[in-house]
């Protein structure tokens, strides 16, 4: 298309020098090529549809660019200006038509590369999925770590040292809290003066604390927070202010430990 | 004569104001279908314009997931540890 407008173009220049040798020629301006890119090129990709339409456009201007230098000095220079008008006026409605035809046919494509974003949506899909498996991953990790923690072959052990004849609670119930172990408090002489075997269990009862304790021929003796011993077991005179008075200071190094 | 060429005068004259007249509308109608095309022109450049720039929105996002996906992975496979 491209030549056959380009020999149109030398057939024009040949038409000047003829009139400038004195011949008259009835001036045919050729009409201006209405070609359609979209049925040519519908094999190719779209991004080069739209470039393609884009030259043809870019090449259409400089056409009309020249067709219009021409026909303005062959009206100058002709005396039919009549004809050449009337030429002139068809090449424009025709001019015009085809520059309407190309510029829809590059809007028309940019349009469809536009709307044409499924790659960018398959992407954000890709992306999601990897993001999901790396937390799968994650989170099978963590559990897997938890996992170990929880389960554990050996025992806790307490030491020897703070462990009773008595029996050993494991279970810890929601309602009250149990303390296991026993402790022996010596004196500074590295002596055993009072043993407290068994357990320790802390009843939550409304607002008090109370604990129990084993006493030295099984019956039980409640402490309170006040630290009055309450029970029925008679213990010896000193015996028993030696017993009260380690106890308070037992009693006394737990608070500090819990503040 | 004097007559003839009186009547042919006016009659000459009102051929090429007619003439004028009709060059001035075809004018008028190329120049209003120009107008036309450069306002198609405006509104396809705008609309354009904002495609091109949600687009340009998404494709942003899409790096910045990318990269920090790719600093997990790398973290992932170079420091093991940090899952355990």
């Amino acid at each position: 298309m491209e030549k056959r407008e380009n020999e149109k173009l030398e057939e024009k220049s040949e038409n000047e020098n003829e009139k400038v040798e004195g011949k008259t020629r009835v001036i045919c301006v050729p009409p201006v090529g209405r070609c359609s890119s979209f049925l040519c090129s519908e094999a190719k990709p779209d991004a080069e549809q739209f470039q393609g339409a884009l030259r043809e456009l870019k090449d259409l201007r400089s056409q009309l660019h020249q067709a219009a230098d021409y026909c303005e000095n062959a009206f100058l220079k002709e005396e039919r200006k009549k004809m050449i008008l009337d030429s002139t006026k068809s090449y424009i409605c025709d001019a015009i038509v085809a520059v309407i035809d190309h510029l829809g046919t590059v809007s028309s494509k940019l349009e469809l590369e536009l709307c044409n974003v499924a790659k960018a949506t398959q992407t954000e899909q890709k992306m999601d999925f990897l993001r999901q498996r790396l937390l799968m991953c994650q989170q099978f990790a963590v559990t897997a770590e938890l996992a170990t923690f929880r389960y554990r072959e050996k025992l806790m052990h307490h030491h020897p040292q703070y462990l009773s004849d008595g029996q050993i609670l494991k279970k810890y119930n929601s309602s009250s809290r149990v303390e296991e172990g026993s402790r022996q408090i010596k004196d500074s002489h590295g002596k055993e003066k009072f043993g407290l075997s068994g357990r320790f269990q802390h009843v939550e009862t409304g607002t008090e604390h109370v604990m129990i304790l084993p006493g030295q021929h099984g019956q039980p003796i409640l402490v309170t927070p006040s630290f009055g011993l309450k029970g029925t077991h008679n213990i010896g005179g000193d015996d028993k202010k030696k017993m009260q008075h380690n106890f308070l200071a037992f009693l006394s190094k737990n608070r500090k430990k819990s503040r | 004569m004097a007559r003839a060429g009186g009547i042919s005068n006016p009659v000459n004259v009102g051929i090429a104001v007619q003439a004028d007249w009709e060059n001035r509308e075809f004018i008028s109608n190329i120049s209003l279908n120009v107008r036309r095309l450069f306002e198609f022109l405006l509104q396809f450049e705008a609309t354009t314009k904002s495609k091109l720039a949600s687009l340009n929105e998404k494709l942003d996002v899409l790096e910045r997931k990318l990269e920090v996906l790719e600093v997990q992975v790398s973290s992932a496979t170079t420091n093991p540890s940090v899952f355990n």
